[in-house]
């Protein structure tokens, strides 16, 4: 399979992929874009996709973001590998940095989800070994929680807290400041 | 291979039927908490057991470390205080990718003079204040003092020190021939551990008399590099610090008064700039075995608009190296004006930070916050210095 060569790049590149989602709804896409997600990659390089991918764990209304996703971070990895050795030069420089900030925009706007919806594409990330997206959207979610209390967390993700009221105090005294 | 990655994922599935119910695998949740700030860090360990057994893992403390970015700090005096002679001294380290500001060190007190950085290493900040040489780190708040200097000594270097895994303050004392360097040791209450022997004859003339305090070192390899200073003809003086040997490194092709050493990409690599910081450059030592230097960035920073008239009664102005930074493909300037602005590496203009204080410093120091625990910090809490002060 790795012998192919590059001579085959160009038509595997324009080669569809039918991804499949768990309530049968079928998506086409380029072999490039499936290829972010690394289990799709190596059913891919197993010649096992004929007939399309089925993809049991995700819905149809998480797959469309992913691939969503996918399309516009394709195209950015297609424009790294053609630039990656010139970096002082200027031209390559500014086409970068233009595209790295609409990158940038269109990942702020594709977090902006319900909870929900950004834990299933954190599952969906994970399942399909998406690791820029997995990156994401597990930072979106840092990000979100970061300034809460400890109350706070144990309220929005059900935990049971089951320190004793000494082992608490005791964090509490260690770092106050971290608590104000 | 492929057979048996596509049966771990399989078996992943049920994890991922229950995301409805709001369920994430137990890898993910910690996935997402060593993303978190260390100031959350922790607070949450106040959330139950296993968050805080999480958190507490060495472990964790060094992954977290690994992720946090390493982010160049610049110092300011506030000027907002109302009470005259009073100053209000702080640290801030400043992200060039999210422009985001955030406080390392806050000092208030009579005299700014008596609080000084010397270094910084794996998160620990090495600062003397009055007469003693402090190790603290700003993610824990934890401080400690490492001992006082003998007289006439000027700090050369902190360094961590592989084989023993000590953090080491590298001092130099004496006049002349007398001259010699000693270590100061986090924890070993400021017992003087050994002295170095002097470089060769040759080398050492040099070295003696040409360390100046406020250079700063850097440590790659278990190596200390210091900036190629005309006094000893522009090359880099390395210290192995296993073997506390003195050697010679070839610079990069390019002459400047000030050339300061920074790392960067896991990299030593060298700064430059003229006498007006138009334009800026970024040398990186591609190979180090072969001393390979390459001129990775040359930015022009002339659409920025910085006033090149020499302010004369600033001594500033003959610092020009002391005024701009690299770091995250972005270029951090100091003006004469006490403004901060940073460019991308096209030199354009990306923002523009109006500092409410003066003496805006970039220190050349860069801090990469850690949460790992050391022994040194447990036995001095009548000794911590009030540097973190609303913080």
């Amino acid at each position: 399979m790795a012998s192919a060569g590059s001579g085959d790049e160009k038509a595997a590149a324009a080669a569809m992929i039918t991804l499949i989602s768990s309530d049968n709804e079928k998506f086409e896409v380029t072999e490039a874009t499936a290829t972010l997600s690394q289990t799709i990659r190596h059913m891919i390089e197993d010649g096992c996709t004929d007939g399309g991918v089925p993809l049991p764990n995700v819905t149809s209304k998480i797959l469309a973001r992913v691939i969503e996703y996918c399309k516009k971070h394709a195209t950015a990895a297609a424009g790294e590998e053609g630039s990656s050795s010139s970096f002082s030069d200027a031209a390559f420089l500014e086409v970068d940095r233009a595209f790295l900030e609409e990158l940038e925009e269109f990942d702020d706007a594709f977090l902006e989800v319900d909870r929900a919806t950004l834990f299933d594409l954190i599952l969906a990330a994970n399942y399909l070994d998406i690791k820029g997206l997995l990156n994401l959207t597990c930072q979106k979610v840092a990000d979100s929680v970061k300034g809460k209390t400890p109350e706070q967390i144990r309220e929005m993700y059900n935990i049971v807290n089951d320190l004793t009221p000494e082992e608490e105090a005791e964090i509490r005294r260690e770092t106050q400041w971290a608590f104000e | 291979m492929a057979g048996t990655t596509g049966g771990r994922k399989r078996k992943r599935s049920g994890s991922i039927a229950a995301a409805a119910a709001g369920y994430i695998p137990e890898h993910l949740v910690q996935r997402i908490l060593l993303l978190l700030p260390s100031r959350s860090v922790l607070r949450f360990r106040a959330v139950c057991k296993a968050w805080r057994n999480f958190f507490s893992d060495p472990k964790f403390a060094l992954e977290h470390h690994r992720l946090q970015p390493d982010l160049p700090l610049v110092s300011i005096l506030r000027n907002d205080t109302k009470e005259l002679r009073t100053v209000d001294y702080c640290v801030k380290a400043l992200d060039l990718r999210t422009g985001d500001f955030r406080y390392v060190a806050r000092f208030t007190g009579a005299d700014t003079s008596c609080l000084t950085i010397h270094g910084s290493c794996d998160g620990l900040l090495l600062l003397s204040y009055e007469s003693s040489l402090y190790v603290c780190n700003p993610a824990t708040h934890q401080c400690t003092r490492i001992g006082t200097p003998s007289y006439s000594s000027y700090f050369v270097a902190f360094y961590r020190h592989d084989s023993t895994g000590e953090y080491r303050a590298l001092l130099c004392r004496g006049y002349g021939s007398d001259r010699n360097f000693y270590i100061l040791v986090a924890g070993s209450g400021g017992r003087t551990i050994g002295r170095l022997p002097i470089p060769s004859e040759e080398d050492g003339y040099n070295f003696r008399s040409a360390i100046p305090s406020g250079v700063v070192a850097v440590l790659l390899r278990g190596n200390l590099h210091w900036p190629p200073e005309p006094w000893y003809n522009h090359r880099i003086l390395v210290l192995n610090t296993a073997t506390e040997v003195f050697r010679w490194m070839d610079p990069p092709p390019v002459t400047r008064e000030h050339m300061p050493v920074i790392e960067m990409e896991g990299k030593l690599a060298i700064l430059s700039c003229g006498e007006d910081v138009t334009v800026v450059e970024l040398w990186l030592l591609e190979d180090y075995e072969k001393q390979v230097w390459v001129c990775k960035y040359q930015v022009e920073l002339s659409a920025l608009d910085i006033s090149t008239m020499p302010d004369l009664h600033s001594e500033y102005y003959y610092e020009g190296w002391l005024r701009f930074f690299m770091s995250e493909g972005r270029v951090a300037v100091v003006t004469p004006q006490q403004r901060l602005l940073v460019s991308d590496m096209n030199g354009n203009l990306q923002e523009r930070f109006r500092c409410y204080g003066s003496l805006l410093r970039i220190t050349q120091y860069t801090l990469k916050e850690s949460l790992v625990r050391h022994a040194f910090f447990n036995n001095s809490e009548d000794e911590s210095l009030p540097i973190f002060q609303g913080l």
